[in-house]
């Protein structure tokens, strides 16, 4: 029983539980703020609130553990790292578990979001600065991603494409 | 279309045009089309040409580093992500960019921007 509690605790929290967003931002003067909306109300989901719930699960996710991002692709999701292009939800957890590293701590500075056609989809822009443990300096990156709505309500990523953005 | 090639001949053309003449960006976007630069979101070719357009510089040239692309989805859309930097009229200093853009195919055989993201890379 303890062998099984302690497997369950090292499973991520699912983005799906992170995106029952029942929130919708509302802008003003006085800046902005949540007004919770009824899970009866059929409103779309906010993109930017969307946006900003994937961002911080998947470098959550990423900072801690790394295999458990798997969840967040499908078969025909892509990924080009640096360059290099991956295919699949499989490769791409192979590629990301083997970068050569066991710390990685990233720091976001901004995060910029956009509709992305009739299909429901929603691209999200990344920049920030990460951190190998090990390494005294911080490393820029930016990255993309093209989210997907899944028939659950959550989200998947089609298409992920980073790279550092060197001084 | 190889997204590839698309990406590259988009690139080229994309940067040409903003550094030689920005009033005929307005070609590459439609009234759907969105902007995010810098944080500012405007929508529309028309909007999209008036902002850039306004940006206070005259002279502008970029150096591209980086491009990478991916397809979008059933509709043959392509996914275009540059890196670069960006020389200013006068200025000493380059100043270092990422953007991506959302390239839509038109009935034409063209591609139009759908999606638009410009950011700058501070130090």
């Amino acid at each position: 029983m303890i062998a099984n509690y302690a497997r369950r605790s090292q499973q991520s929290t699912p983005l799906s539980a992170s995106l029952t967003l029942r929130y919708k931002l509302k802008g003003g003067s006085e800046g902005t703020s949540w007004d919770e909306i009824s899970p009866s109300s059929a409103e779309a989901m906010d993109p930017d609130a969307v946006a900003k719930a994937f961002v911080e699960h998947y470098y959550r996710t990423f900072d801690s553990n790394r295999a458990a991002l798997g969840g967040l692709y499908q078969d025909a999701s892509m990924l080009t790292f640096e360059g290099d292009k991956i295919q699949g939800a499989a490769a791409i957890v192979a590629k990301l578990t083997s970068l050569p590293f066991q710390q990685c701590a990233h720091a976001i500075t901004t995060v910029d979001c956009q509709p992305s056609g009739p299909a429901g989809g929603m691209l999200v822009f990344v920049s920030g600065s990460l951190h190998v443990g090990g390494e005294s300096h911080a490393l820029k990156f930016s990255q993309m991603f093209q989210l997907m709505p899944t028939p659950q309500g959550s989200f998947y990523v089609l298409n992920d494409i980073f790279r550092l953005n060197y001084a | 279309m190889d997204p590839d090639a698309v990406a590259k001949a988009f690139v080229e053309h994309y940067y040409r045009t903003f550094d030689s003449n920005r009033q005929a960006l307005g070609g590459l976007y439609q009234d759907g089309s969105m902007l995010t630069f810098e944080g500012d979101k405007i929508q529309g070719a028309a909007a999209i040409v008036a902002k850039l357009t306004s940006l206070p510089f005259q002279q502008c040239a970029h150096a591209i580093s980086t491009v990478d692309c991916q397809p979008s989805g059933p509709p043959g859309g392509v996914l275009v992500f540059v890196s670069g930097s960006l020389q200013l009229g006068g200025e000493q200093h380059s100043l270092k960019f990422s953007q991506m853009f959302h390239l839509i195919p038109t009935p034409q055989g063209s591609f139009y921007v759908l999606n638009d993201i410009f950011r700058l890379n501070y130090a």
